[in-house]
Formats: C-alpha cells, structure tokens, sequence
C-alpha cells in the first residue's frame, strides 16, 4: 500500500549560513561587528542613565517626606533594583566596549574547508582566517570542538533550557611569537564514528560548534564561534 | 489484539521499512479508517517534538469479532532523519503506529519501535 507523506516539520537540521568563494567554503563568525558593540555601549548607557535618574527621583521623595524609618522598606527595595540595574549596565557597557574595541582591530573570523556538511567518520579539515587592522603581537592560536545537547520545557509559566556538554576535544593549541596582521592556521579534526548527529527540532537540539581563541600580548584575547553541521556517515 | 510484522526493524536514512499489522478487533465495529503511521517523537527533559512522516489509511467496512483484518505497508525514511538518538536530555524515538479510528469510542492503537541509524547509503 502507497503511503502519503504527511510531514508537518521540514527542518529537523540548525540553518547554517555557509557561503562560497572561488577557492572554497566559508563561514563567518557573525559576532564581534562594530555595529553589534555598539548596540551594546548604547544599551549600558541608557540602563545607566535610567538607573541614575530613577535613583535621583526617588531619593528626592524620601528626602521631601523627611526620611526616618517610614520609608527605610522603600529604600532597601530601591537600593536592591538599583544594585541589579547597575550590575546590568556594567556589563553592556563593558562588553560592548570590548566588542567595539575588537571590531575597530580585527575583523570577524572566518573558517575555510571544502567539505560540508561534516559527516561522522570523516576528516574535517578547515583554516582559520582573521586580518588585524593593524600589526598584533600574536601569541597562541587554540581550538575547540564542543558538541551539546539543549533542551527546553515549560514550568507553570517559566519556560526553561537545560544544557549538557556531551562531547569536547581541544585540537592542537599553536603557538606563535610574532607580530601578525594576517592570522592562519589550519587544524583536522578526525570526526568520531558514533558522534551524534545535528538535531534542531521544537524545543529539542543537538549543537555542534567550533570555537576559535586567539590570543594576543598586547591586545585584549578574542574567540570566534562557529556552527557546524553533522550528517550522517555515508556507506556504498 | 494488534500485532506487527516488520521485515526490518533496523534502516537508516532513505531506506525502507516494509510489514503488516494484523488487527483481530474482540467484537464487530465499523471503524471509520484503520491507520499505519510512521512517526518520530522525541524524549526525555525537552517538551516533546513530534511528527507523522507517512501513512496508509483504509476503510475497511464492517470488521467481525475474532476476524483478523491485515495492512501491510512500505514507509521511506526522509533523508534528512531524524536517527535514533539516546543521548543525556534528548532521546529521538522512531515507531509505526496503528489506529483504528472507531465511531463513538475509543480509538484502538499500539506501537512498535523501529531504529534509524545514522548512516546514509550512497545511490
């Protein structure tokens, strides 16, 4: 008897966007963009500022009403939001200058390779690219491999991710001594025969992603990271 | 009592799952359609994901009590998966399940387990 084909759900594998030169494949860590730090400063500064001027409005009230333990719960309450709003405008603000600070030096990361999709049991090999603006003291080179499984489910009103590393391996860390405007490397990564496959379906994923380090003496060190795709091994 | 026959409860991407489901209903019904379905769904700490890849229906008219009443049916696994997969958070479970969907009462169902390796033969 014929069956119908009845699916509902199209896309079991993450999207990746791979795109492709004259040479090869390539994909670009899509972190690490001026335009992207410096949605962060401007987001550090508004929570600031926000913080500041709530800060001031409620202090003049305690003030007006002459202060004295009447008003002692308001301000611990106050005094705990402002703690946490600060904290939250540190942090853009520090990492959209370090963001910015990166893009101004180097431009994003890309990876080479020929192959794509990866598929298990196969020799994946790729060459990292990234150009300084200006010559860097380059230190080291490292490389990371790390597969993950995400799950999302739903607690009363909460929705919640729980994460579980299930496989990582460092490939061989490079080191270098030199001052650099170009950065290169090319590393291979033997693909594990039973290494799980992509999986990027509702609420359930199997993420593969390679990360890059590098790492500088006289700038501030930087990753770049990666998506990869796992298919299947293919036999005759 | 339902009871499958599945020629090969192990295949991979592309490949084919070809049996029968023998349904003998304990008293006389009319089911309005009798489905086999393929079908993945996930397990374990993520909310479930699910799909019906294929299915064969028929309306077979009245079924008698004792009667036993065959199906048979050929599935193709889609190329892109999803494999079996039995990890720490995530489980991808593959099943052909059969329904008997009966006017004004519960519907008759079972399912067996079949496995998606993560293999692609080359064509």
């Amino acid at each position: 008897m014929i069956a119908t084909d009845t699916r509902k759900v199209k896309e079991i594998l993450p999207k990746v966007k791979v795109e492709e030169d004259a040479e090869s494949l390539y994909q670009e860590d899509s972190g690490d963009t001026f335009w992207g730090g410096f949605q962060y400063v401007i987001g550090g500064i508004i929570v600031l500022l926000m913080t500041l001027g709530i800060g001031t409005f409620v202090a003049m009230i305690i003030i007006d009403d002459g202060g004295g333990l009447d008003n002692l719960f308001g301000f611990i309450c106050f005094g705990i939001f402002g703690i946490i709003m600060l904290g939250v405008g540190c942090w853009l603000l520090s990492t959209g200058i370090y963001n910015t600070r990166v893009a101004i030096k180097l431009t994003p990361g890309r990876i080479y390779f020929k192959e794509w999709p990866l598929k298990q049991n196969d020799i994946f090999e790729f060459t990292y690219r990234r150009r300084a603006k200006v010559p860097l003291h380059l230190s080291g080179l490292t490389a990371k491999i790390i597969c993950k499984e995400v799950a999302t489910y739903q607690q009363g009103t909460n929705t919640r991710t729980v994460t579980e590393k299930i496989y990582e391996q460092e490939l061989e860390r490079v080191e270098h001594h030199s001052r650099e405007d170009f950065i290169s490397h090319t590393w291979v990564w033997n693909i594990p025969p039973d290494a799980p496959i992509s999986l990027s379906v509702y609420r359930n994923e199997i993420q593969w992603s390679l990360v890059v380090g590098v790492e500088f003496l006289d700038f501030l060190n930087d990753t770049s990271e990666f998506t990869l795709l796992l298919n299947p091994e293919r036999v005759q | 009592m339902i009871e499958f026959q599945i020629e090969n409860d192990t295949t991979e991407p592309l490949g084919k799952i070809h049996g029968r489901v023998t349904w003998t209903p304990e008293k006389e019904v009319t089911p309005k359609a009798l489905i086999v379905s393929l079908m993945w769904r996930t397990e374990g700490r993520g909310s479930e994901a699910k799909d019906t890849v294929a299915e064969v229906r028929q309306t077979p008219g009245p079924v008698f009590a004792g009667d036993p009443f065959e199906m048979e049916f050929e599935f193709e696994i889609p190329e892109e998966g999803p494999v079996t997969y039995n990890g720490k958070l995530i489980r991808v479970i593959w099943e052909v399940h059969f329904r008997a969907d009966i006017p004004w009462a519960w519907d008759v169902t079972d399912a067996t387990l079949i496995t998606v390796e993560p293999r692609l033969v080359a064509r």
